[in-house]
């Protein structure tokens, strides 16, 4: 039996302009499959940063899920950015930056204190990135994050012009060997989706399967690690292991494929 | 006399998947709406070419009232861009909704035993 631990880097709760808190998207998480969730609210300071903090770990109390703290920097110009990465990187273990600009995509991508770099082509004509980006991000340990949220958020022309961004994106990820994820940046549980389902988006962009999978499990598993210090599930030997029958009712957010229907969620909401 | 042709020799069809999935909402919605709302999933994501080169489809007869789940179908090859349109499904008559993929399987019947809990005779008897 294949376990696999998902891990989504990037929700927005309510302490910052989203619409579910901590506790629906922590619980929404665990229904879903996920063994983490980053929350990830936009850097407004410290004081904001100490009610997140709060809030999680009073959540984490009541959940299986691990939740992460993060922030995300979004700034106008590489100065600013990194003003705001001296004082971010030591309160927070994940950190993303916004992408857009060229600018900021640029020097996000040469800044090892980055953990994710969000939808570089945000609002752009081209992709947001270069072959020289794609180098400082996989020499630096930045990766660049697939942005589920702007895809579902948007139509027709404006999400195929979005998609075909993204899918160069992809291309130059993998010629350049640089870390890609894909993240929900879900600001509402209505947001959220099922791993299996934003694998299948990175698989749409042109990954293949493994590398796809890795995106949502591998890839964030090894940032985590980095940035926290705690051992990641070992994906490649998941499948060697011999598990006992009750492993899977002892930890129910690895999830199973083959598992059969997946419990009522409807009546739990 | 059935008036239909016989059925394309196996090597000549495609291998068919079908798709379960759930659609999880603050509210409940109305069968009809879920179905049209997929359909249009899929061909504005898929494209009315693509939907047609995926063979996509949605499966009327099956169709979990109390869990709102149901059955799309596709070929082997599209699965994956079958459940990215599906994931892309954000409202369904106004009413926000999440719609996640419970597995897939070859054939409706074993997709209404492994994701529906119906019963055939054989485990019905155990």
């Amino acid at each position: 039996m294949i376990t696999i631990k998902f891990y989504d880097l990037c929700l927005r709760s309510n302490l910052c302009g989203g619409t579910s808190s901590v506790e629906e998207l922590a619980r929404y998480a665990e229904l879903l499959g996920y063994s983490g969730i980053v929350v990830c609210d936009v850097w407004q300071g410290p004081e904001k940063l100490a009610v997140l903090k709060a809030e999680l770990a009073r959540v984490q109390a009541q959940t299986k899920v691990e939740l992460l703290l993060g922030a995300e920097i979004a700034v106008n110009s590489p100065s600013e950015l990194s003003i705001a990465l001296d004082t971010v990187r030591q309160l927070v273990p994940i950190v993303a930056v916004s992408g857009g600009t060229f600018a900021i995509n640029q020097a996000s991508c040469n800044d090892p204190r980055v953990d994710l770099l969000l939808h570089p082509e945000l609002g752009r004509p081209d992709p947001g990135l270069d072959d020289a980006c794609i180098a400082a991000a996989a020499r630096n340990g930045v990766s660049i994050a697939l942005d589920f949220r702007q895809v579902l958020f948007s139509y027709r022309k404006q999400r195929s012009a979005l998609l075909q961004r993204m899918t160069a994106n992809v291309k130059l990820a993998i010629a350049g060997r640089a870390p890609l994820v894909v993240v929900s940046s879900a600001q509402s549980v209505w947001d959220m989706r099922d791993p299996r389902e934003l694998i299948a988006l990175a698989s749409v962009l042109g990954l293949d399967f493994a590398r796809s999978f890795a995106t949502l499990s591998d890839a964030p598993a090894r940032i985590v690690e980095r940035r926290t210090g705690k051992p990641s599930v070992d994906v490649e030997h998941a499948h060697d292991e011999e598990k006992p029958e009750t492993a899977q009712a002892q930890e129910p957010n690895k999830q199973s494929y083959d598992a059969g229907p997946m419990p009522d969620m409807a009546a739990k909401m | 006399m059935i008036d239909r042709p016989l059925p394309l020799n196996p090597d000549l069809r495609d291998k068919r998947r079908y798709l379960a999935y759930q659609v999880l909402s603050k509210s409940k919605l109305d069968q009809v709406d879920i179905h049209n709302a997929v359909w249009h999933g899929l061909l504005n994501f898929l494209g009315e070419h693509g939907s047609a080169e995926c063979e996509a489809g949605v499966v009327k007869t099956v169709w979990d009232e109390a869990k709102q789940q149901g059955l799309v179908r596709c070929n082997h090859t599209s699965v994956e861009r079958v459940r990215t349109a599906l994931a892309l499904m954000q409202r369904i008559s106004d009413v926000p909704v999440l719609v996640r993929v419970l597995g897939v399987s070859g054939t409706v019947k074993a997709a209404q035993r492994k994701y529906f809990g119906e019963r055939d005779l054989a485990t019905f008897v155990q």
